[in-house]
């Protein structure tokens, strides 16, 4: 799993690719979270479209994000899944929990929206 | 006659040195072997590391010595890595053992550093006042620098560190160095097989809190079973009697593999056991857990679960379905439904409710639950066996299986037949209730 960090004037984009699994690069996803909260920027989007895999155990690492940020009064949001993605977030229900997006364009709107 | 003293003053100078080379090779010899005893049949890396240093220090009489251990950075060539360190001091400049390190590698040979605020070669390190000598050699193994041996300040005569200095310490390391990997890797395949044991005990003790032999439940047939990516697993199943012809069922993958999932496997295994005594309903059960869980863990660690309860009277079963892959009601008459009605996974967000559903069985009918690693097996063009695939088993089979068992063999045989892998990538397990009352 790799993942690249992008800043719009608004929010952070991070692009994950690969095979999203879990595993140590939990530890580092966190950590730049927590860097991006100290930076004061809060509005994260996880755009999906260039994972090609993901499991249960990439689901935490989403997961433990998505707490992450809305701890901190932010928010994790996601975009671009894949069919296989979303239907592990319907059948986990975590569907429900993210505020998920198909593409990052309307991800982004969104979080103009909410200003 | 001046020509015969030249040719003897000649002769006896060549004697003379002779004699000192003699001597000195004596010298060093007796060092090595004193050295050899000393160590003998010790397997204590530290001790014997203590051990050079010291009869370093003696043999070359310095103040102070210590052997850095290094290992080369496989990830990026160049760079080295400080394993360990023994001081014969309480502590040691560490930042000038980077430097010499830096050198080391570079020119893998003993070196002096006799002014060592005055050389040109480490004009950029910050000297400690009190060292006035340095005297290093290297630890090779195979070509392989695996540490450095270093004497600081000479204490006799000009308080510097000669070349017969060097040349003796370079010997004692070239020495050591063999003796010291040895031990070192002797530890290391000690410590490996302790770990290896404590695993063979986990996994015993995990297996035996897994159901071991199908209950017997009046009217039905059921079975379970589980294997294991590694010696240990983070995959669950269970049949819990409840009294009054009452049963729990049930099935969970917590996420991740190994030891980690393990413990969380038998803490969720000890949550569910002791609510499900008080009679609560699926939802309720599952709503605790997940408390219990969120509480005990971080967000990253959860499990999902699939809960039912089998009235074996009634033949109504009370489920929910905590985001675990939807299990298979199959009938009969080749129909089937998947029992989605549920929550999250469990432990993942605090404060959730479960909602619960009911199915009836009727004779002849299957139920089947899996977790992932069955569908998610993997080929190598990264296909993924499936539901479709898994379907495909589950269905053609339906009216030919007699017992949960040879459902769950077959499902798990062809799973494993798709992957081509001999090694499983991901626990793989299954249940099955067949009603044939």
């Amino acid at each position: 799993m790799n993942y690249k960090v992008k800043e719009r004037y608004n929010c952070v984009i991070i692009e994950l690719s690969g095979k999203v699994m879990g595993g140590p690069h939990a530890e580092t996803f966190r950590d730049t979270l927590h860097g991006l909260i100290e930076e004061g920027r809060k509005e994260v989007i996880a755009d999906l479209s260039k994972v090609k895999f993901m499991n249960s155990s990439g689901l935490g690492l989403l997961i433990g994000g998505l707490t992450t940020m809305r701890n901190a009064g932010g928010d994790l949001i996601i975009c671009g899944a894949n069919k296989k993605i979303e239907s592990l977030l319907v059948v986990t229900k975590l569907i429900t929990v993210f505020d998920h997006y198909r593409t990052l364009e309307e991800a982004v709107e969104s979080y103009k929206d909410k200003e | 006659m001046n020509i015969m003293k030249e040719v003897g003053d000649n002769t006896v100078q060549d004697l003379r040195e002779e004699n000192h080379r003699l001597r000195r090779a004596v010298d060093e010899m007796s060092v090595l072997n004193d050295l050899a005893l000393d160590i003998g049949g010790r397997v204590d890396s530290e001790q014997i590391m203590r051990t050079i240093i010291s009869r370093s220090i003696r043999a070359v009489g310095a103040e102070q010595g210590d052997i850095t251990l290094v290992n080369e950075d496989p990830a990026e060539s160049g760079q080295t890595l400080v394993r360990s360190m023994v001081s014969s001091a309480g502590h040691s400049p560490l930042h000038l053992d980077q430097n010499l390190l830096g050198w080391m590698q570079i020119y893998k040979e003993p070196l002096i550093i006799n002014n060592p605020g005055t050389d040109d070669r480490f004009r950029e390190v910050k000297w400690e006042t009190s060292i006035h000598s340095v005297l290093s050699a290297p630890m090779m193994v195979k070509s392989k620098l695996i540490g450095i041996l270093t004497v600081y300040n000479k204490k006799e005569g000009k308080e510097y560190f000669s070349e017969s200095d060097r040349r003796l310490l370079s010997i004692i390391a070239a020495q050591s160095a063999q003796v010291v990997e040895n031990v070192r890797l002797y530890e290391e395949e000690q410590a490996y097989r302790e770990m290896q044991r404590e695993l063979e005990l986990a996994s015993d003790i995990q297996k035996k809190l897994l159901p071991s032999d199908h209950p017997d439940i009046t009217g039905y047939l059921v079975g379970g079973k589980n294997l294991t990516a590694h010696s240990v697993g983070g995959d669950y199943f269970d049949f819990i009697p409840l009294g009054h012809h009452h049963w729990a069922i049930c099935l969970g993958d917590v996420s991740g593999k190994g030891m980690p999932a393990s413990l969380l496997m038998s803490n969720m295994q000890a949550i569910l056991r002791s609510h499900l005594i008080h009679r609560l309903s699926p939802g309720k059960i599952l709503e605790i857990a997940n408390h219990q869980l969120f509480k005990n863990t971080s967000a990253e660690k959860f499990s999902t679960l699939f809960l039912g309860i089998l009235d074996t009277e009634t033949n109504v079963m009370n489920y929910s379905n905590g985001g675990h892959e939807y299990p298979y009601l199959i009938t009969v008459d080749g129909n089937y439904q998947r029992l989605q009605c549920g929550g999250l996974p469990i432990g993942m967000l605090d404060q959730q409710e479960y909602e619960e559903s009911t199915v009836e069985l009727e004779h002849g009918d299957c139920m089947f639950i899996y977790s992932d690693g069955i569908t998610e097996s993997m080929n190598s063009n990264e296909e993924e066996f499936g539901e479709n695939r898994l379907e495909e088993v589950l269905f053609e089979g339906i009216k030919k299986y007699e017992t949960p068992g040879e459902v769950i063999e077959k499902v798990l045989e062809t799973s494993i037949e798709h992957s081509g892998q001999e090694q499983l990538f991901d626990d793989m397990t299954a249940v099955a209730v067949i009603r044939n009352q």
